[in-house]
């Protein structure tokens, strides 16, 4: 056995609460003869009074000593960008889904001017015809806003928010064919009938569920 | 051969003792919560991801927390994303919390305080004196409890808004942590 490394080795490990231990110190001890040093018989004790490995890094606690590394710890540009793209085309779908709530109010109050007059029926055409329109805006940034690559289920008033646009979605399409239907019937001097008399009922179930999903979002249950 | 002057060896026997005393922790639980404040909502997102570890020696102790931002979970995915969203977490994916403590907690101690360093969303904020619980302890368990007062301010986040109200600067963290000491400090590795 040389014993000059081993002793060297060991004043080291020694004198180290002296000289200011530094985990660089220890790499730079022959990693061979500190192999060596703690098959010595006893030499437990020596290499428990000496600091661990990550004691003796003082402040150099890492993120990969705690098995952060790689893709999760890793910084991602191209997830910013999609995660900005998709909050901007949801801050829009918000401010169209407030905005054509003005209009789909309004067309439900005014739907019964509607039956008696020609100008109360052009009214509420342009305020039903103003809110689909919005109402196709504001659909199009939600079913177009980027889905996140392992985001997961839908959960929590998000999930009430999606469910519901799987009706208000196709009653607005439908309110909109059964209001046309019911105002050229109108018009032709008959009553609405088939679709067109399903005109109040669809637009009703499409106004509310459209409101249950905006009203979700804001309250707390 | 001249004998060693006592002293030199008393303070050498000194030091030795004292690296003795370097103790790895090794957090095994945690639950990491935010609160965030909004006229029409209060909601809380936790993640129970994290990982550390602390270093305690004769100079004190080390630790280390850090989770992944896309672990919260405020119970709302579209908000979750939002948040992560809001704070760089695609940049930015991990937060961490260091803190260092002067002084090593006594065993009757039941709070301490430490200075802690936060870097999230790609700035860091140090919290001179934060305040921690121990909540229970044992030879080789501790589990410590402390809040964090963050404020979105500190790391240039611009408060997400719900109709036009932004939600409040003020977003406590609380840590709730679970610490067990490492037996064999070298040879451990860190839990998945």
């Amino acid at each position: 056995m040389k014993k000059i490394p081993a002793v060297a080795a060991l004043s080291a490990l020694l004198l180290q609460p002296l000289a200011g231990w530094s985990f660089e110190a220890r790499r730079a001890i022959d990693l061979e003869t500190y192999s060596r040093i703690s098959n010595w018989p006893g030499s437990g004790l020596l290499l428990a009074q000496a600091p661990s490995a990550s004691a003796a890094a003082g402040d150099q606690l890492s993120l990969d000593e705690l098995g952060l590394v790689g893709k999760p710890a890793a910084a991602d540009p191209a997830l910013q960008a999609l995660l900005e793209r998709r909050t901007r085309m949801l801050q829009r779908h918000q401010r169209l889904g407030l905005a054509a709530a003005v209009p789909l109010l309004a067309a439900l109050l005014t739907g019964n001017s509607a039956k008696s007059s020609p100008s109360g029926r052009g009214l509420h055409a342009g305020l039903g015809s103003a809110a689909t329109v919005l109402y196709l805006a504001t659909a199009y940034h939600s079913i177009r806003a980027p889905n996140i690559p392992g985001a997961g289920p839908k959960k929590g008033a998000t999930r009430i928010h999606r469910a519901l646009a799987f009706v208000h979605y196709p009653a607005m399409l439908l309110t909109t064919a059964a209001g046309f239907s019911a105002k050229r019937q109108v018009e032709r001097g008959r009553d609405a009938h088939s679709l067109g008399k399903q005109h109040p009922t669809i637009a009703t179930t499409a106004a509310v569920s459209f409101l249950l999903a905006m009203g979700v979002m804001v309250i707390n249950f | 051969m001249r004998p060693i002057p006592a002293a030199v060896l008393a303070a050498f026997c000194s030091l030795a003792g004292l690296s003795a005393a370097a103790s790895d922790w090794i957090l095994e639980r945690s639950e990491l919560t935010y609160t965030v404040t909004h006229p029409l909502h209060t909601v809380r997102g936790s993640s129970r991801q994290a990982r550390g570890k602390g270093i305690c020696d004769a100079a004190g102790c080390r630790f280390l927390v850090a989770a992944p931002v896309k672990s919260f979970d405020s119970g709302d995915s579209n908000r979750d994303l939002h948040m992560l969203e809001a704070t760089r977490g695609g940049k930015f994916p991990v937060v961490s919390v260091r803190g260092t403590l002067k002084r090593l907690p006594e065993r009757a101690d039941k709070a301490f305080e430490a200075e802690v360093s936060v870097e999230f969303a790609g700035r860091t904020a140090v919290y001179p004196r934060v305040r921690f619980e121990i909540v229970e302890t044992s030879s080789a368990t501790a589990r410590v409890h402390g809040v964090l007062p963050c404020g979105l301010k500190e790391y240039e986040i611009k408060p997400p808004s719900l109709l036009w109200i932004p939600i409040r600067d003020h977003i406590p963290v609380s840590v709730d942590t679970f610490w067990r000491l490492q037996e064999t400090p070298t040879a451990a590795k860190p839990p998945n």
